[in-house]
């Protein structure tokens, strides 16, 4: 069952060169990269002051060749440099977040959808009342109440996109549950969880990845808006939100102290959301609207 | 003959260009469609009669599907080369047409009265001065609707299938136009219904003195409802002629086939015969006549040469090698 | 219709209940209050007295009906900072923060339907391409750096608009268009989608047999039915659009209630923080209701 329904979610990403989603690749593989090899690969150390070489503009500009690509800020470290290592935060962060958001939102929608009763009742009254708050001001008031720090804007990150798992899911157990063979599986008198693990979370799982692509770039977003208000990762972990707030200084004489560390972040955003509109119009071409 | 037709089609070509090539969809179509009179057009799925119709009208995908050749001469003037603005005042008021499919073709936002009233709208007509409503009301009380007064003021939603395909059929009546055009009007509908439909069409027509396109799948259809009828294959016309002699004596291999095809009263436990073979392939049509691969009366020359449209005095015709028809020459 | 917007005014208002439990849960996390309120070497005498008198010695329950009681009546108890009741501190930065949002959703609105209706009447051409591409873009850009963009480029090196504060609608412009191109980008990006549906359906192909013109199809039978599924994102945006306040008022150091309350989480000054937080998810619960009823008028198969 699983291997057969996997076997058909991985041939419908279509054949040959298509399969690979090319654009999103491009965007998202030197980030990957970054977040990975990070400092290893900085040409130089990211936490480095050099006062002497304070807020020197990008080199290839004056004529200086390769030195510091994207220039140095206000206390001479190289803004290359700081962008890799930024990366890392920015990764992990949306990624670890989501993952947890969707372990928790999976677990959530199905247990709603497929028993019903209070479960649902509770799970879904929840999901009602986070909905009724703009996600940015929970995120603010969960960092702001419980601290910061990596693992809390990881946490923050789970709190804030685990309902989106939780409401499509639900509706998709809903109408796998009606499927003949599972009804028949539940005639036949097999137990839940084996239905649950062998017959519907296989027919959703699909959503789920979905669900997870579209919203990775919003967490790239979100942890970037945290660091850039003070509520993010805390240094010496270097954030592209931090670097861009610590710019606003400098905004009539170094352009490129917020340009450089943004442009990493649109690239991150729109690899990750042309990766999600990938995957849903191949997987889930239902979830357009939504 | 002698009077000019109200619609005259000559050598419409209309091609789909698709990635994997050209697709001639409809390849060198002529009829002539004289006042009062009504003609089916009947076809296997695939052949090209929506795609004439379409052409007629002008109203063919954005993308891919062009006329490429031919003309459409209605009251005297090719609609082919008119402005798109011109082809506009054409369109519901002198050519109507009705759509395949009654659930979808009405909008769901508006009240079918607005929809119906729109007609009247867009082609003020000089000679009625009545407030709109009332023409509105008239119009849905001609095509049987009960109670117009309420029904005008709900949504297509809350219409039956047939009521709302009625409602499409006094669309086009609204416009009062010289030709009506109806694409499969009837193949969503229950039997019960369909007859129903068809013989309203067929009083309305007589009624107003429209020309009636008819396309069906049906010659039991086209048999009570047309006085032409019109056999297309692979985007061409094969057989034109008076109903009942096509019916009665086909005098193309096609007609005959698709004649077999129609289960007979009576013929229980007789096997229903099926046409052999599949429809051509029109990104590479056979060579020759399109239907010969699958003819069983083809002939060496039919793999060969194109056959020509054969017409006798009575307004019969057959592009058909084999066929008996007595050519008369001009 | 009446039933259900009671309805739905019901479930609100147990959501805003909800709102305020996570609220009161995020404040006693925070911890000891009495902290931040009294000097550090405040006599502990003193401070159980101040304890007492904020009620936080009662059982926990009892003090969040007591907090609920008096968040109702619209107390949610004196700012630390501004020494001043924290829901009329908030109240008064609110039209700023509504004037701005206003004007943004307006310039979201009326660019992402226009260049979504464009873009699916252009489909196929490099124009469609292009607007395609300029929203999955826009999509991308972050708030906060696209604002510290627009300022950078035509507020400093140009010196066309101003940077910050508010006075005239020159003020307003760089904040409001920060804001409005994420939603403009979705709401664009929808349009098309949603446009190119109907542009398909058998009724438009009724419409344009009925002899209409190309735009009396696109804007009066297509936009209609269109807009059904645009009006739901649009509600969402308008709502993320209220959030949003928050980062890009800071930016533009913008008077509003979000700037109040970025400045009051630093602060650590929970009064403020509750109620402009319930203030803004009744709004956000409003706009949804507004929504659904919004979705009535469009489609007339829906009745409540
Ligand atoms: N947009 C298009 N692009 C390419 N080919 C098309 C397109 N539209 C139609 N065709 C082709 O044109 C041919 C004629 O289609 P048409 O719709 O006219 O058939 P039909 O006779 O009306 O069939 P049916 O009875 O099923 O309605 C078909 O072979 C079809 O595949
Ligand atoms: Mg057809």
């Amino acid at each position: 069952m699983n291997t057969v329904t996997n076997g058909l979610a991985w041939a419908r990403l279509g054949s040959g060169w298509r399969r690979l989603p090319i654009f999103p690749v491009i965007l998202l593989a030197p980030m990957v990269i970054f977040g990975i090899l990070g400092t290893h690969i900085a040409p130089y150390d990211p936490g480095a002051t050099n006062p002497v070489n304070a807020l020197k503009p990008p080199s290839w500009l004056i004529g200086e060749g390769f030195s510091h690509l994207f220039g140095t800020d206000y206390l001479g470290r190289d803004v290359f440099s700081r962008v890799i290592a930024g990366a890392r935060a920015s990764l992990t962060v949306s990624v670890v977040g989501v993952g947890i958001a969707g372990c928790v939102g999976i677990c959530a929608g199905l247990v709603s959808g497929y028993f019903g009763g209070w479960a649902e009742t509770i799970l879904m009254r929840l999901v009602d009342i986070q909905m009724s708050m703009p996600p940015i001001l929970l995120a603010l008031l969960l960092s702001a109440s419980l601290g910061t720090g990596l693992w809390m804007v990881i946490f923050v990150v789970a709190v804030v996109f685990w309902t989106n798992y939780a409401r499509v899911l639900r509706g998709e157990v809903l109408s796998v549950r009606q499927r003949d063979y599972v009804v028949m599986a539940r005639v036949l008198g097999c137990r839940s969880h084996t239905i649950l693990r062998r017959h519907i979370l296989p027919n959703v799982i699909d959503s789920a990845l979905v669900v997870a692509s579209l919203q990775l770039g919003a967490a790239v977003i979100l942890e970037a808006s945290l660091s850039f208000l003070g509520l993010g990762v805390q240094p010496p972990a270097i954030a592209w939100g931090k670097m861009i707030a610590e710019a606003k200084l400098y905004l009539a004489t170094a352009w490129w102290l917020p340009f450089f560390p943004g442009l990493a972040l649109v690239i991150t955003v729109l690899g990750a959301n042309m990766l999600g509109d990938w995957l849903r119009d191949r997987l889930d071409p239902k979830l357009r609207n939504s | 003959m002698q009077y000019d037709p109200v619609l005259s089609v000559r050598n419409l070509e209309t091609h789909c260009f698709t990635p994997k090539g050209v697709l001639k969809a409809v390849d060198g179509v002529s009829f002539d469609l004289h006042s009062g009179q009504s003609m089916g057009l009947v076809g296997e799925s695939g052949s090209g009669k929506s795609m004439v119709c379409n052409s007629i009208i002008r109203l063919l995908p954005r993308h891919g599907v062009r006329t490429v050749g031919g003309q459409v001469i209605f009251s005297g003037r090719d609609i082919l080369g008119i402005s798109e603005s011109e082809m506009r005042r054409v369109r519901g008021r002198e050519i109507g047409m009705i759509l395949q499919d009654p659930l979808m073709s009405l909008n769901p936002v508006f009240t079918v009265g607005n929809q119906v009233g729109e007609m009247y709208r867009l082609h003020p007509q000089a000679e009625d001065g009545r407030p709109i409503h009332q023409r509105v009301l008239d119009v849905l009380r001609k095509v049987a609707i009960p109670s117009p007064e309420q029904r005008a003021r709900q949504y297509p939603f809350q219409f039956s299938g047939g009521m709302r395909q009625r409602t499409v059929a006094a669309i086009a009546l609204a416009g009062r136009p010289k030709v009506l055009i109806a694409d499969e009007p009837t193949t969503s509908l229950d039997v019960t219904i369909q007859d129903q439909f068809l013989c309203l069409l067929k009083e309305l027509q007589e009624q107003e003195g429209m020309c009636l396109i008819l396309v069906t799948h049906d010659l039991g259809i086209v048999a009570e409802t047309c006085d032409n009828v019109a056999v297309m294959y692979a985007g061409r016309i094969v057989e034109v002629g008076p109903v009942r002699e096509v019916l009665m004596r086909p005098a193309h291999p096609y007609t005959e086939a698709l004649l077999r095809a129609i289960p007979k009263p009576g013929g229980r436990g007789t096997r229903l015969y099926q046409i052999d073979g599949e429809p051509p392939n029109l990104l590479d049509p056979p060579p020759g006549c399109p239907f010969q691969p699958r003819c069983a009366r083809a002939m060496p020359i039919c793999a060969r040469t194109t056959p020509p449209m054969k017409a006798d005095e009575n307004g019969r015709a057959a592009a058909c090698w084999a066929s008996d028809i007595e050519e008369v020459r001009a | 219709m009446l039933t259900f917007t009671l309805k739905r005014l019901a479930i609100g208002l147990l959501c805003l209940v909800g709102v305020s439990l996570i609220i009161f849960v995020a404040m006693r996390v925070s911890g000891d209050p009495t902290l931040l309120l009294l000097p550090d070497d405040a006599l502990p005498e003193d401070r159980h007295a101040m304890r007492v008198q904020l009620g936080l010695d009662l059982p926990v329950p009892v003090q969040f009906g007591v907090f609920l009681e008096n968040a109702f009546l619209g107390d949610f108890g004196n700012s630390i900072r501004w020494k001043m009741p924290a829901m009329s501190l908030v109240l008064s930065r609110l039209p700023a923060t509504l004037q701005l949002a206003a004007l943004a959703f307006l310039i979201a609105a009326v660019f992402g339907l226009l260049s979504g209706v464009a873009a699916a009447r252009l489909r196929g051409t490099v124009y469609d391409s292009l607007i395609r591409f300029v929203m999955t873009l826009g999509l991308a850009l972050p708030v906060f750096w696209i604002g510290l963009m627009l300022i950078m480029t035509v507020s400093v090196n140009m010196g066309l608009l101003p940077t910050s504060g508010r006075g005239t609608f020159w003020h307003m412009l760089l904040p409001a268009v920060t804001m409005a191109l994420n939603p403009a980008a979705a709401l664009s990006r929808l349009t098309r989608s949603s446009m190119l549906n109907v542009l398909g359906t058998d009724y438009i192909k009724l419409a344009r047999v009925k002899g209409n013109s190309d735009s009396r199809v696109v804007w009066k039978h297509g936009l209609r039915n269109a807009s059904i599924p645009v009006v739901t994102l649009a509600g969402i945006q308008l709502a993320n659009m209220i959030g949003n306040t928050v980062v890009v008022e800071t930016i533009f150091a913008w008077p509003g209630t979000g700037k109040l309350i970025i400045d009051a989480i630093l602060a650590r000054d929970f009064p403020v923080v509750q109620a402009a937080i319930c203030l803004i998810a009744a709004i956000y619960i409003g706009l949804n209701l507004l929504v659904d009823l919004l979705y009535g008028v469009l489609d007339p198969q829906i009745r409540y």
